[in-house]
C-alpha cells in the first residue's frame, strides 16, 4: 500500500513540475515585462523620481497636481483626444465602405482585397517616412498634386491633419479586413430574404447588414480608440521631440519626450497611466454603448 | 431588357474596376515610395510621379554604405527571427500545459496570462527600459528582444487549436510510449502547421516593423539599430533627401510585403483556422 | 500474451464544480442512474474478474454503464480510484500505459493524419525497437495480416473507413502487446461493413494469439466475438459468462433483455407453490417450473407473488385452442425463413418469432391485422425474474466470475 501511494505521488510530482516548466518561461516574462513595469509605473506616479529611476521620496497626487496644470500637458491631451475622436469615425466609415464594395466575391477580388489590407504589412516608422516625404512643402506630392502650398508641417493643425490622415491610412488594412469577415459572415439566406422581399441597397446596407456586423463594428471601435490613445510614433518621427513643448505632442509622444529626453521619469509615469487611463475609460463607454447599440444574433 | 447574366456581368466589372482604382489610390504611398527610390536627386525635385529609369540604383548604394542598411537589416533579420521563435515556443509551452493538464491554479494562470493583453505595451515603455538597463541588455540583440516574448493571443490560439484535435490522438501516442515532448514534436506539431506558419509569419512581420522599443534599446548603439530605427535616421544629415529614405524605407518593407502577400495567398487557398487577430 | 486481473476495481470521478463537471460530459450520457455519493460519481464498481491468457473478452452494455471507463482504466488513460489491476501478475494500478505493454484501438481509429499507414504503424515501434530493419518486417507482417500492405504509402485521409480501421488494429497488432484493447472499434462503420468487419475480426482472432479485451454496445458483436461476455449496467457487472451462458441462463431481468434479438418478452404473472412445486400463472395459464429450476428455487427460498416472467420470442409458439393466452396481431414482419409477428397482449407489445413455412413447407400466411391469435410456450422457456430485483429466481448464484 505504501509503495503505491509514493508511485502515484511520484507521478503527480512529476506532472506538477512539468506544468511548472510548461508555464513558467510565459509567466516570468509576462511578471517582468508587463505586470511590474505596470505596478511600478503607477508607483512611480506617484513619488519623486530622480534621473536614474530610483525613487526619492513620496508624492502623492502632487505629480498629478502639477501635470495636469500644465500648458503642455493639456495641449497634449486635447491632441491626443482631437486624433482619437477624429481617427476612429473616420476610419469606420472607410472600412465598412470598403467592405461593402469588396463584399461579393469576384474574379478580381483577391487583387482588390489584397490592395485594401496591404497598409497592414507596413511598419510604422516607413509610414512616416513615406508620408514625411509625400507632405514635404518644397518636393512633396501632395502639394504637387493638389497644387497647394501649404507648408504641413509647420502649422499645428495641418500637421495634425496630416498626422491624421497617416494613421487613418494605416489603420485601413486590418479593420478592413475584420469588417470584411464581419460582413461575409452574414447568412447568405438573409441577404437573400432582402432581395426576394424588394429592399433597395441603400435600406439593406442600413437597416440589415449594418446592425448585423455591430459586434465587429463595437470591437473596432474599441481597438482603434485604445490605439489612436497611443499614437506617438508619427510626432517622434516626423515633428521631432526637440522638446517637451513639441506644438503636436500628443500624450504617449510627451512621456517618451520628458522619459527618454528629459529623463524626467515622474513625468513619463504620470503621463503614462494617464494614458492607460483614459484607454481604459473608454474601453469602459465603449461597454457601455455596446449594451445599448449592438446587436447579437 | 438586358439577361441577368449580362446584367450581373456588366455590375461585377465595374465595381471591380471603381475598387481596383480605390486600391491604387489606397496603395499610392507605397507606389511613390517605390517609384521615389529609383529617382535621382534631380528627378526628385520635379514633380513628375514616375522616375527616369528603374535601373538607378544610386539611392540603394547610398543608403546601404553611408546609413549602414546592411547592418540594419541583420540586426532586424535576427531580432525579428529568434524573437518570434522563442515568443513562438513560450506560446506553445503555455498552451500545452493549458490544453492537455488540469492542475489546481489552471484559471488564475490562464487569466493572468491573458491579463498582459489590456496594458498597452508602451504604456510600459520606461520601465521596461530601466528594467533592460539594469540587466546589462541595452543594446543587445536580447534587449529588444525580451519585451515582446509573451504573447497572449498567440498562446490563446494555440491552446484553441491543441483543444481541437481529438483526446485520442494523445492518449494513442501515450499508449506507443510518446511522452508529452515527443508527442509534441511528432504529432501535435506538424499536424497545427497551418496555425503555426500563420502566427510566425505575423509575428515575424511585427518584430521586423517595431520601432519605438529598439528605439530606446539601441539608442547609444547605432550599430545595433533595427531597420526600421535606421530609415529614420536617414533623413537626419541631409535634410529632404528624400530619395534616399525612400530608398531605404523600400528595402524595408520588402520582407514584411513580401510575407504578407504569400500569407494572403494561402489564406485564399485554404482555411485559416480563424487566425486573424494578430 | 498475458493474463490480466481486476479485483475490487472502481472509479469515482469526483464532483468538482465546473470545469471538472464539463469534462465529463463526454463521457457516457446517462450517469442519472450511476451512484452519487459525497466523494463523487461512481461511474465503475465491485468489478472483478479473471482474463485468461489468450481470452477474447467483451464487455458489453447500454451507454452510461462504464464499459469503456473500465476498459481505459485497464489501459491506464484513467487513475483507478480502488481495487488492484494485475497484467501478468504484475499490479500495474500505478504504471503509465507505455510501461504497461498494451495496445489499444480507439473508436476514431486515432490515426496520425500526417503520416502515411507504414509510419503510423512504425510510429509505436521506434521507441521500442532501434533496427530500422527489425520495424520494417513487423511492419510488413502485420499489413500482410491484415490485407494493408497496398495502403502503406498513402495518407488516411486517402483510405475508406474500412482500411482507416484496419490501419488501427495494425499499428496496435505490429506491437506484439501482452493485451489488444478495443473500444467499440466498429461503431463508426455502416451496417454491412459492421458485418464484414465483424467475421474479418474473428478470423484475425486466430492469426493474432493474444489477449483482448472488447467493448461495444453491440450485443450481436458480444455474442459472436467473445469467448466470454461481461454484461455491465450502471457501473455494476451484471453477468460473466460465455455467450451461450448468457444467453440461456441471464443472472437477471436487464442480462435477458440485453441479450438476444429480437428483445424477449416480458410479462407480469404469478408464482405459486403447492406442494413443494412451483406453478406460473400467466392469467390464468399455468405452468409448471422444471425440476431444475424448481430445485434451485427451492433452495433460494424464492417466494410466491408477483413475478415477471421471461419468455423469448423464439421460444413462443401459436396455438389454435382458447385455452392459451391471446393476442393481437399488429404488425407482421417477412424476414424471409421467418416471420416476426409484433403483437400486442394486455396493451403490451409482444414478439413472436415462427416459421414461414409449416411442417408441410406451406407458406403460413393467415396472417391479418388486428386478428386473435393464441400463443403457447414450454416450461423449459420459462424465465423468472423477481419483480424488485430483477434477478433470475432460478439461478443458484449470481454468476461473476
Amino acid at each position: 500500500m505504501k509503495k503505491e501511494l509514493t508511485l502515484k505521488n511520484k507521478r503527480q510530482a512529476r506532472n506538477r513540475k512539468k506544468i511548472f516548466i510548461l508555464l513558467l518561461p510565459i509567466i516570468i516574462f509576462a511578471v517582468l515585462f508587463v505586470y511590474y513595469p505596470f505596478i511600478k509605473t503607477i508607483i512611480n506616479s506617484f513619488s519623486l523620481v530622480n534621473a536614474k529611476g530610483l525613487i526619492k521620496g513620496f508624492a502623492g497626487l502632487e505629480n498629478y497636481q502639477y501635470t495636469y496644470g500644465r500648458k503642455d500637458f493639456l495641449l497634449a491631451l486635447k491632441h491626443t483626444l482631437t486624433i482619437a475622436v477624429i481617427n476612429v469615425p473616420i476610419t469606420i466609415i472607410i472600412t465598412i465602405a470598403l467592405a461593402l464594395l469588396a463584399n461579393k466575391r469576384r474574379k478580381l477580388s483577391p487583387v482588390y482585397e489584397l490592395l485594401f489590407t496591404l497598409p497592414m504589412a507596413v511598419s510604422m516608422s516607413a509610414a512616416c517616412m513615406i508620408f514625411k516625404s509625400m507632405f514635404s512643402p518644397s518636393v512633396g506630392f501632395i502639394n504637387y498634386f493638389f497644387g497647394l502650398k501649404l507648408g504641413w508641417y509647420e502649422s499645428k493643425e495641418t500637421a495634425l491633419a496630416a498626422i491624421l490622415i497617416l494613421t487613418i491610412w494605416m489603420g485601413i488594412g486590418f479593420n478592413f479586413l475584420l469588417m470584411l469577415s464581419a460582413l461575409r459572415s452574414i447568412p447568405d439566406q438573409i441577404i437573400e430574404a432582402t432581395e426576394v422581399d424588394g429592399i433597395s441597397p441603400i435600406r439593406r446596407i442600413f437597416k440589415v447588414q449594418i446592425p448585423l456586423i455591430s459586434p465587429t463594428i463595437f470591437f473596432v471601435l474599441c481597438t482603434n480608440l485604445v490605439l489612436s490613445m497611443m499614437t506617438s510614433a508619427p510626432m517622434i518621427i516626423i515633428m521631432g521631440v526637440s522638446s517637451a513643448a513639441s506644438s503636436t505632442n500628443t500624450l504617449m509622444s510627451m512621456m517618451f519626450q520628458s522619459g527618454f529626453s528629459s529623463s524626467d521619469y515622474g513625468l513619463a509615469a504620470v503621463l503614462s497611466i494617464t494614458a492607460f487611463s483614459l484607454t481604459l475609460g473608454f474601453t469602459i463607454l465603449s461597454f457601455v454603448f455596446e449594451k445599448k447599440k449592438v446587436h447579437y444574433q | 431588357m438586358m439577361k441577368r447574366k449580362t446584367r450581373n456581368l456588366i455590375q461585377d466589372s465595374v465595381v471591380s474596376t471603381v475598387a481596383l482604382v480605390i486600391g491604387l489610390i489606397i496603395i499610392f504611398p507605397l507606389i511613390y515610395c517605390f517609384c521615389g527610390a529609383f529617382k535621382t536627386p534631380h528627378e526628385f525635385l520635379t514633380p513628375n510621379l514616375l522616375p527616369g529609369s528603374f535601373t538607378y540604383l544610386g539611392n540603394f548604394k547610398e543608403a546601404f554604405e553611408k546609413g549602414n542598411l546592411l547592418r540594419y537589416t541583420v540586426n532586424s533579420f535576427v531580432i525579428a527571427l529568434c524573437g518570434t521563435s522563442i515568443r513562438l515556443v513560450f506560446s506553445i509551452l503555455a498552451a500545452y500545459a493549458f490544453a492537455y493538464y488540469d492542475f489546481r491554479f489552471k484559471n488564475l494562470c490562464f487569466f493572468f496570462i491573458l491579463g498582459t493583453m489590456m496594458i498597452p505595451a508602451d504604456v510600459l515603455l520606461a520601465t521596461n527600459y530601466l528594467t533592460v538597463s539594469k540587466l546589462r541588455l541595452l543594446n543587445t540583440y536580447i534587449g529588444v528582444m525580451v519585451v515582446s516574448f509573451v504573447s497572449a493571443s498567440q498562446m490563446f490560439m494555440l491552446r484553441q487549436r491543441f483543444k481541437s484535435i481529438p483526446k485520442e490522438m494523445r492518449e494513442a501516442a501515450q499508449i506507443d510510449g510518446y511522452g508529452d515532448i515527443s508527442y509534441m514534436v511528432n504529432v501535435l506539431l506538424p499536424i497545427s502547421k497551418p496555425v503555426l506558419t500563420t502566427l510566425f509569419v505575423q509575428s515575424f512581420i511585427g518584430l521586423w516593423n517595431a520601432y519605438l522599443w529598439p528605439l530606446i534599446v539601441t539608442a547609444s548603439s547605432p550599430n545595433m539599430r533595427t531597420i526600421m530605427v535606421g530609415i529614420t535616421k536617414l533623413n537626419s544629415w541631409e535634410d529632404e533627401n528624400y530619395q534616399l529614405v525612400l530608398a531605404g524605407v523600400c528595402v524595408s518593407l520588402i520582407p514584411s510585403l513580401i510575407l504578407f502577400i504569400m500569407m494572403r495567398r494561402n489564406l485564399n487557398k485554404g482555411e485559416m483556422d480563424g487566425a486573424l487577430v494578430g | 500474451m498475458a493474463d490480466i486481473s481486476l479485483i475490487n476495481i472502481k472509479k469515482i470521478y469526483p464532483l468538482v464544480a465546473g470545469a471538472k463537471k464539463k469534462r465529463h460530459a463526454h463521457q457516457d450520457e446517462s450517469s442519472t442512474n450511476l451512484e452519487k455519493t459525497e466523494r463523487g460519481v461512481i461511474a465503475v464498481q465491485d468489478f472483478n474478474i479473471e482474463i485468461k491468457d489468450k481470452e477474447f473478452v467483451v464487455l458489453v452494455g447500454p451507454s452510461g454503464c462504464g464499459k469503456s471507463t473500465t476498459l481505459r482504466m485497464i489501459a491506464g488513460l484513467e487513475e483507478i480510484t480502488g481495487g488492484e489491476l494485475y497484467i501478468d501478475g504484475k499490479i500495474v494500478n500505478e504504471l503509465d500505459p507505455k510501461d504497461r505493454d498494451i495496445a489499444m484501438v480507439f473508436q476514431n481509429y486515432a490515426l496520425y493524419p500526417h503520416m502515411t499507414v507504414y509510419d503510423n504503424m512504425a510510429f509505436a515501434l521506434k521507441k521500442r525497437t532501434s533496427s530500422k530493419e527489425e520495424i520494417d518486417k513487423k511492419v510488413r507482417e502485420a499489413a500482410d495480416i491484415l490485407g494493408i500492405t497496398d495502403y502503406l504509402d498513402r495518407k488516411p485521409k486517402n483510405l475508406s473507413g474500412g482500411q482507416r480501421q484496419r490501419v488501427a488494429i495494425g499499428r496496435a497488432i505490429v506491437r506484439n502487446p501482452k493485451a489488444m484493447l478495443m473500444d467499440e472499434p466498429l461503431s463508426n462503420l455502416d451496417a454491412k461493413l459492421r458485418n464484414q468487419m465483424r467475421a474479418e475480426l474473428i478470423q484475425l482472432r486466430r492469426k493474432i494469439d493474444t489477449t483482448f479485451v472488447y467493448v461495444t454496445h453491440d450485443q450481436t458483436e458480444a455474442m459472436t466475438l467473445g469467448d466470454r461476455i461481461v454484461v455491465m449496467k450502471d457501473g455494476f457487472i451484471q453477468q460473466i459468462g460465455t455467450p451461450q451462458e448468457v444467453f440461456e441462463r441471464p443472472s437477471n431481468r436487464f442480462v435477458a433483455g440485453f441479450i438476444g434479438t429480437p428483445q424477449m418478452n416480458f410479462f407480469e404473472a404469478f408464482l405459486e407453490e403447492k406442494n413443494g412445486q412451483f406453478v406460473v400463472d400467466l392469467d390464468g395459464f399455468k405452468v409448471p417450473v422444471i425440476d431444475e429450476d424448481n430445485a434451485r428455487m427451492k433452495k433460494n427460498k424464492a417466494k410466491t407473488g408477483k413475478i415477471i416472467l421471461g419468455l423469448r420470442p423464439e421460444l413462443l409458439s401459436l396455438e389454435n385452442s382458447d385455452k392459451y393466452p391471446a393476442a393481437q396481431i399488429n404488425v407482421v414482419e417477412m424476414m424471409g425463413t421467418c416471420a416476426h409477428l409484433h403483437l400486442i397482449y394486455k396493451e403490451k407489445d409482444l414478439v413472436l418469432v415462427t416459421q414461414a413455412r409449416d411442417e408441410n413447407h406451406h407458406l403460413k400466411m393467415d396472417y391479418e391485422n388486428g386478428s386473435l391469435i393464441h400463443f403457447s410456450f414450454l416450461p423449459q422457456s420459462m424465465y423468472i425474474f423477481d419483480l424488485e430485483t430483477g434477478n433470475n429466481l432460478a439461478l443458484s448464484e449470481v454468476p461473476r466470475q
